[in-house]
């Protein structure tokens, strides 16, 4: 497959380490990378065991800490704040530093902003195993590791935009805008959040409505712009066509930003119908957005592979477009009101929410990783494990899509009672189990495929050197 | 869109805008609701036993306790609390009426729920009014569902809020579980034990019972009565007890 | 195919390229319909944006018409008021009052009498001792409001107390209270079941 001369030129100089970045900068994005790695391992054991708790719930019944109810929020905050916040600011910063020509800000700062984001959530983690749950969805972690997680917010967020500040590119890449935003916004929305809710605590139904506003926002601004950042770096790179339009992605970018927060309230919500109604109109309106991004981003991917390298990198984003249109078209159900009233509180939602968070922000940081960790540790290698992707992509979010559907027939049904729920579910429990072991499998290999090329590389360093020595720099030295 | 700062600033405006709709119109408009009379005294004929309550009231003692183990375990992952208009949520919760937002104003926090795994409880006090009931199905659900032995609930048990105590010879404790037979023992335990609850179980089973929206506020009239047949826990006890 | 811009396809030579295109029009299209869609549809099925309409109400209007209109007399929501900060400790949120310590106010045989003359008198100078309420025994005492409350409160929360929980009474006036306070300026201390006893229902 013939390559265009400049990128032949980029992976030549990638590969002899003389890439933008200097040395120091890669520690933190390395170490921001492979703890973000080990999270993914580390939820996705979690999500294994909460879901193998449906088909023994007796299991490990002496442990408090492997009850249901403990193990589900602890997997899906790793899974959230472990793995896809980590990861996604690493490429988010790596792509920064790259778009603007320049090196990433402050290391050292980032490096610590890595380690305390790390330290709050193995904290917060364990908390919520240990009974410290603060009984507030996707804020479960103790309100003390609450307000680190803010303070690391703001100190990688702050690196991030320095980073951008400081570009030699005068001209603003689209990824850049979708990063920045994410890296401006995150510190805002915990802050409020926890603030509001922990802190200052409002009342009574209030409460839902601030926290369906914080999950909104954090799937829109963070989540989704991290992954969108990443998608319209990676694919008008690796593939041939470039971007195929900057004015539609700014639109779409103020678009989402406008949306995001707004989308967060069921149907069912014991708050007043204004709020419902908006809400429930604004999923609707969201289509607008993601079909835009998802035109724009197809389009860009017209041309093959630039090179085979590559060409894996673009396959994960592919199927991460794919999955961001599906959810989007999925979610259309929470428009209609009579749909939603029956779907709310099924397994329907976790379903759609997975298929975005792992099906499309989970795909394109596999994507980056792709790109980013060779580029970074000076090698050519390849993660794979597409196949394995794909598997537990779809025996995650189908069979909770459908054993939601399920589940809400049986709830309009007079005749039924809760036995007849359990026992409709069990079929797609089973398959979700099976699923959540591939994604197990999956961060497995991730993680052990970047520990190796990591080992190589501080082994090539001559064994003894600090992981700061570049190989670059030690080949000149020699 | 080159400029940092233009970014900052609409990214600031948009912030605002879903945090103003979102966060402060609601705690504007109702967060600042009180407690209130209920309205029954004065907007029906009085019927026997329909005394007005000031409502909601704080949890008392015990069942505020109950809700910080209900929070603890994570309940809510499989419970909502929250009873939506659709006509089938008022047959799953035996009451006609929907939640809203006056329902919740001493929860700190309200576990709404995530899911429905299992039933809605925001009724279960009502519905489920005995203790032992309660207690025997924290201990073993999955002992029987629905009132059938052999009916496996996805239920977890929580064994850790209860000990196992020696019978005495003077006679077994006054608060120990009364076990139906599809409850079994591990081994050890068979023979001459019996399963007291701890105080945490007692609060949790409090605060179970102190769930029920049967009040008639304005913005959320009661329907049609409440509902006098009790099939689910009526079963349940049933195949608790014996 | 997209129209690629110059400049990044010269000097930006490893990173990505930008095309021109300008945003489909049908995006934008789409975009304005459905915000007028949701403007439309939140200002004809929002609820009128009314705190109080919720879940299979659409209207405030329909929420008042679940509950026929009620004219609430001028002594219920100050008599309220006084009852949930002076009374409710005692005699609780229902008027149940708690066994053997606080008798009951809902349907008492001491409220539910035909005028308020014996209850203005406990309200003012408070009971002790021995008292039959409803056919169950009680001896316990209740402090005087006399200083604390002024004639128009205990009128209103005496109103309130005989017509809540199912009782039925004819309200009591400040002039009625300010009459007993005036005649009973000189009691002092509280009164018993006696003496009450002496002194006319109406
Ligand atoms: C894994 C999900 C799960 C968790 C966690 C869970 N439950 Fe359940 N619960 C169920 C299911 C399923 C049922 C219905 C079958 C049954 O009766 O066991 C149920 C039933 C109940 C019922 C009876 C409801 C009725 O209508 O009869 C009560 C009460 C209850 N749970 C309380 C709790 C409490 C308290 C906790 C936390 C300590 C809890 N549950 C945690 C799944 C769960
Ligand atoms: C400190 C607790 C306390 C408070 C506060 C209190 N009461 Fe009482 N009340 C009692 C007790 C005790 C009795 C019975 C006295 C006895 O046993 O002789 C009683 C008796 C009564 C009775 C007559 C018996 C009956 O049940 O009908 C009335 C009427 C009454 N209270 C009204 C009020 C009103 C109105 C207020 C508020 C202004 C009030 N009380 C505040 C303790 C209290």
């Amino acid at each position: 497959m013939p390559a265009s001369p400049s990128i032949q030129a980029e992976v030549a100089r990638e590969v002899s380490g003389k890439s933008n970045e200097d040395s120091a900068a890669k520690i933190p994005l390395l170490l921001l990378s492979v703890f973000g790695a080990a999270w993914f391992v580390a939820s996705a054991f979690l999500f294994f065991l909460s879901a193998m708790k449906m088909h023994g719930p007796n299991l490990g019944a002496a442990f408090p800490f492997l009850s249901y109810g403990r193990l589900q929020p602890a997997a899906m905050n790793a899974f959230l704040y472990g793995f896809l916040s980590q990861a996604g600011a690493a490429l988010g910063i790596w792509i920064l530093a790259r778009t603007g020509k320049t090196k990433v800000a402050l290391p050292a700062v980032l490096a610590f902003g890595g380690v305390l984001w790390n330290g709050t959530v193995l904290v917060g983690t364990f908390g919520i195993l240990a009974g410290y749950n603060t009984g507030l969805p996707w804020l479960e972690m103790p309100a003390g590791a609450q307000a680190m997680l803010f303070v690391a917010s703001i100190v990688i967020s702050v690196c991030g935009l320095l980073t951008i500040a400081s570009r030699t590119e005068r001209t603003l890449y689209p990824a850049a805008w979708f990063i920045i935003g994410a890296l401006l916004t995150l510190p805002w929305m915990l802050g409020t959040a926890s603030w509001t809710l922990l802190g200052q605590t409002v009342r009574g139904a209030v409460q839902l409505s601030v926290n369906g506003w914080f999950i909104n926002s954090m799937t829109w601004l963070w989540f989704g712009f991290l992954g969108l950042g990443a998608l319209f770096y990676i694919i008008p790179k690796t593939s041939k066509t470039g971007l195929h339009s900057r004015s539609s992605a700014s639109f779409a970018f103020w678009t989402l930003a406008i949306l995001a927060g707004w989308g967060g309230v069921h149907s069912g919500a014991p708050l007043p119908r204004w709020i419902i109604t908006i809400s429930e109109s604004v999923n609707l309106i969201f289509l607008v957005p993601i079909a835009l991004v998802v035109h724009n981003l197809w389009n860009s991917t017209d041309g093959e592979a630039v090179s085979e390298k590559e060409s894996l990198s673009l396959r994960y984003a592919r199927f991460a477009l794919t999955a961001l249109i599906s959810y989007a078209l999925l979610s259309v159900s929470f428009y209609l009101r009579s749909r939603n009233l029956t779907l709310q509180l099924t397994l329907f939602s976790p379903g759609i929410t997975f298929m975005l968070l792992f099906g499309f922000v989970g795909f394109s940081i596999l994507a980056g990783y792709n790109l980013m960790l060779p580029a970074l540790l000076g090698r050519t290698f390849s993660l794979g494990g597409i196949a394995v992707s794909l598997v537990a992509l779809f025996m995650t979010s189908i069979p909770l899509i459908l054993g939601g559907l399920k589940q809400a027939s049986i709830w309009g049904d007079e005749s039924k009672t809760s036995a007849d729920v359990v026992k409709g579910l069990v079929p797609y429990m089973g398959m979700s189990t099976l699923g959540f072991l591939t994604l197990l499998v999956l961060s497995v290999l991730v993680l052990l495929r970047i520990v190796r090329e990591l080992k190589t590389v501080v082994l090539e360093d001559c064994g003894c050197a600090t992981w700061a020595s570049d190989s670059s720099e030690s080949k000149e030295k020699q | 869109m080159n400029h940092g700062t233009l970014i900052f600033l609409g990214l600031l405006l948009t912030f605002l805008g879903s945090w103003s709709g979102m966060v402060l119109a609601p705690q504007v408009q109702i967060g600042r609701q009180q407690p209130d009379v209920q309205l029954q005294p004065l907007n029906r004929p009085p019927a026997e036993g329909d005394v007005g309550e000031i409502y909601p009231q704080a949890r008392a003692g015990l069942a505020a306790q109950g809700r910080e183990i209900y929070q603890r375990e994570g309940c809510y992952y499989c419970h909502s609390q929250q009873i939506s208009p659709h006509p089938a949520d008022a047959r799953w919760t035996q009451l006609n009426r929907f939640s809203v937002h006056r329902d919740y104003l001493f929860d700190q926090p309200a576990m709404f729920g995530v899911q429905r795994l299992g039933p809605d409880l925001s009724n279960i006090g009502l519905r489920q009014p005995d203790e032992n009931w309660h207690l025997v199905h924290l201990f073993a659900p999955n002992a029987f569902m629905d009132g059938k032995a052999g009916n496996k609930s996805t239920m977890p048990p929580y064994p850790h809020l209860f000990d196992y105590r020696k019978i005495m010879p003077q006679g077994g404790s006054t608060s120990a579980l009364k076990l139906p037979e599809s409850v079994i023992l591990p081994k050890q335990y068979q023979d001459g034990y019996e399963v007291v609850p701890t105080s945490e179980a007692r609060a949790l089973v409090a605060y179970l019972k102190s769930l029920h929206q049967d009040v008639n506020l304005f913005e959320a009239p009661m329907y049609a009565p409440k509902a006098k047949t009790n099939v689910v826990s009526q079963t349940a006890t049933n195949g608790a007890a014996k | 195919m997209s129209e690629l811009s110059n400049k990044s396809a010269v000097e930006n030579d490893s990173e990505p390229k930008v095309g021109l295109t300008p945003a489909p029009l049908w995006a934008v299209t789409l975009l304005g319909i459905l915000v007028y869609a949701l403007i439309v549809r939140s200002i004809n099925s929002g609820g009128d944006f009314d705190p109080n309409v919720y879940g299979r109400f659409e209207t405030p209007k329909e929420v008042q018409d679940g509950h026929p209109a009620v004219v609430l007399p001028d002594w219920f929501v100050p008599g309220r008021k006084v009852y949930g900060t002076y009374c409710v400790g005692c005699h609780q949120g229902n008027g149940a009052g708690a066994p053997g310590q606080f008798p009951p106010l809902a349907k008492s045989d001491w409220v539910n009498v035909e005028g308020p003359n014996r209850m203005v008198r406990i309200v003012l100078n408070g009971l002790q001792g021995p008292l039959k309420v409803n056919a169950v025994d009680y001896n316990n005492a209740m402090l005087a409001w006399r200083d604390q409350l002024t004639d128009q409160d205990i009128a209103n929360v005496i109103s309130y107390v005989r017509n809540e929980w199912g009782n039925k009474g004819s309200a009591a006036t400040a002039a009625e209270v300010k009459a007993i306070r005036d005649a009973t300026k000189d009691k002092g201390e509280q009164w018993t079941e006696g003496q009450l006893l002496q002194i006319p229902v109406k």
